[in-house]
């Protein structure tokens, strides 16, 4: 299992444990983390799934693909260097102990 | 009856959208949801994807966990077969003979399976593909399988076709159109998704009229048309559609065709009942005529425009609609409605699998299709809600930049 901290825009924060090999969209919403709409579930169409990812841990995950890369410029909160669309991130042990944080909307 | 609350029918997307957006939106009181189906409600869109692959698992599609339900007070009631509603009681009962009393109620009650008529459609190893049971009863019957057909070239059939030519198995396609998914894509799609599938070996059959499922020893033997072509199959896969489950709204007299009529709120013809999701017919304002749709951005969109009218906002659902597809490495979504439109624009090389097709109806942009091609997807989403019409000469040029007229 791997140990996800969100912290919403406003402040709240969940601490959520998920198997890996699920992604990172995938571990917030079954566990109710409302700052992620995931309005596709999961496929990469739908740019509400936006957050920040956390700066320490960004070398341990793949770039984002051409597909998340343009969508990323689709996301209703402002881009950053740290934005990644949470369906695209696959949890592994290496990821344990991170904290995402949301943007203010998804949509 | 104070403590009676809001009651859903219905587990699928609509109905789960309809319960979170009450919460969000401020209602404390009591609220139950009922679930005709065993377990948490779930993601719909990867049975005919990653789960018929086998790349995910059960656990993988649940929606939201049980935890949530609790935090939120979502009272779940699963297996929870309604049987019939009274609008003038506020009650409606259960196939085992509990009665339940409601202030507010929403049907999110969805679609069921149109059935193939046709002799010999009782086979064994004839399947459908709709609820989890039978993505369970597919995903095994297809490991034993070699040669399996698909009747029907819609969204279903496709990814389905996909998912069995990607485990090597022989593939046959017979669809009824001229063209793949006719209902919902232009020609330029369907001629690229065509040339996609043949690609990876699955044989189309275009105009294909099923005339008869051959048994043998009370299985499945194969399926013949009726120019007399016979093609041998261990297992069938029908996917023609859906028809919108009415019968409850039609027995408690709601008003009703091809779907329970809604307004721009989601308000049926009773008061106290709103509908939402491929349940729900309405006049769609952008397009101006009545539709019924059967997609998850509707299911989910619509819901909390329900949830809306429960608690007494008035917000109406004039929402672009989108859906998506995705089949061996390609990704294609659409965004608004193409039925009736008069012109294609084809932005991008339609040959290379990645361009948009602009669709217009009298000059006016109604629909997008795009193919591996997202950030056109976004942009055509805005552009039909805001109601700009790119000239056809700058959609089709993929230099000019689309989100200057935003």
């Amino acid at each position: 299992m791997v140990k996800i901290t969100y912290v919403e825009a406003d402040g709240r924060r969940y601490e959520v444990e998920a198997p890996e090999g699920w992604s990172l969209m995938e571990a917030a919403f079954q566990n109710g983390v409302e700052g992620i709409e995931a309005e596709c579930g999961g496929a990469c169409n739908c740019a509400t799934c936006h957050v920040y990812f956390d700066e320490r841990y960004i070398d341990k995950v793949p770039q984002p693909s051409a597909t998340e890369d343009e969508m990323l410029e689709c996301t209703a909160a402002e881009r950053r260097s740290n934005s990644r669309l949470s369906c695209q991130i696959e949890l592994t042990s290496e990821l344990d102990g991170m904290v995402i944080n949301l943007p203010d909307t998804q949509i | 009856m104070t403590d009676a609350g809001i009651v859903i029918v219905g587990g699928g997307h609509a109905g789960l959208s309809i319960a979170e957006a009450l919460r969000r939106k401020g209602y404390e009181g009591r609220l139950q949801l009922l679930n005709a189906e065993a377990g948490l409600p779930y993601q719909r869109p990867p049975l005919s994807k990653q789960f018929l692959k086998g790349e995910w698992d059960e656990a993988r599609l649940v929606q939201r966990n049980a935890g949530f339900y609790t935090k939120q007070r979502i009272e779940r009631l699963s297996s929870a077969k309604v049987i019939s509603i009274d609008p003038a009681q506020h009650t409606l009962s259960l196939e085992n003979g509990a009665q339940l009393h409601w202030q507010k109620l929403a049907l999110a009650m969805g679609s069921r399976l149109r059935r193939l008529a046709v002799p010999g459609s009782d086979a064994r190893g004839v399947y459908y593909l709709h609820s989890l049971h039978h993505a369970l009863a597919l995903r095994e019957a297809m490991t034993k399988a070699r040669r399996i057909v698909v009747i029907g070239g819609g969204f279903i059939g496709l990814e389905a076709a996909c998912a069995f030519a990607s485990a090597g198995k022989q593939v046959t396609l017979l669809d009824r159109a001229d063209t793949l998914l006719s209902r919902s894509a232009s020609t330029p799609v369907a001629s690229y998704l065509q040339q996609l599938h043949s690609g990876k070996g699955v044989q189309i059959e275009n105009r294909a009229r099923v005339t008869e499922i051959a048994v043998s020893n009370a299985e499945v033997s194969g399926v013949r048309l009726d120019d007399g072509q016979f093609f041998a199959a261990d297992i069938v896969l029908v996917g023609i559609g859906v028809e919108p489950e009415v019968a409850l709204a039609e027995m408690a007299g709601l008003a009703c065709s091809d779907g329970v009529q809604v307004d721009a709120y989601c308000l049926t013809s009773h008061p106290d009942i709103v509908a939402a999701g491929d349940i729900a017919r309405f006049h769609h304002p952008l397009y101006n005529r009545s539709v019924r749709l059967e997609s998850i951005q509707n299911a989910v969109e619509q819901g909390k425009h329900a949830a809306g009218t429960l608690l007494g906002m008035r917000d109406e659902y004039r929402a672009v609609p989108w859906f998506w597809s995705d089949q061996y490495d390609t990704k294609l979504q659409i965004a608004g409605l193409s039925a009736d439109h008069d012109l294609e624009v084809i932005r991008g090389d339609e040959h290379s699998g990645r361009f948009s097709v602009f669709c217009y109806a009298q000059k006016q942009l109604v629909a997008v299709e795009t193919l591996n091609a997202p950030a056109d997807h976004m942009i055509a989403r805005r552009l039909i809600q805001a109601g700009v019409s790119p000239k056809p000469d700058d959609a089709a040029n993929p230099d000019f930049d689309l989100r200057s007229l935003l």
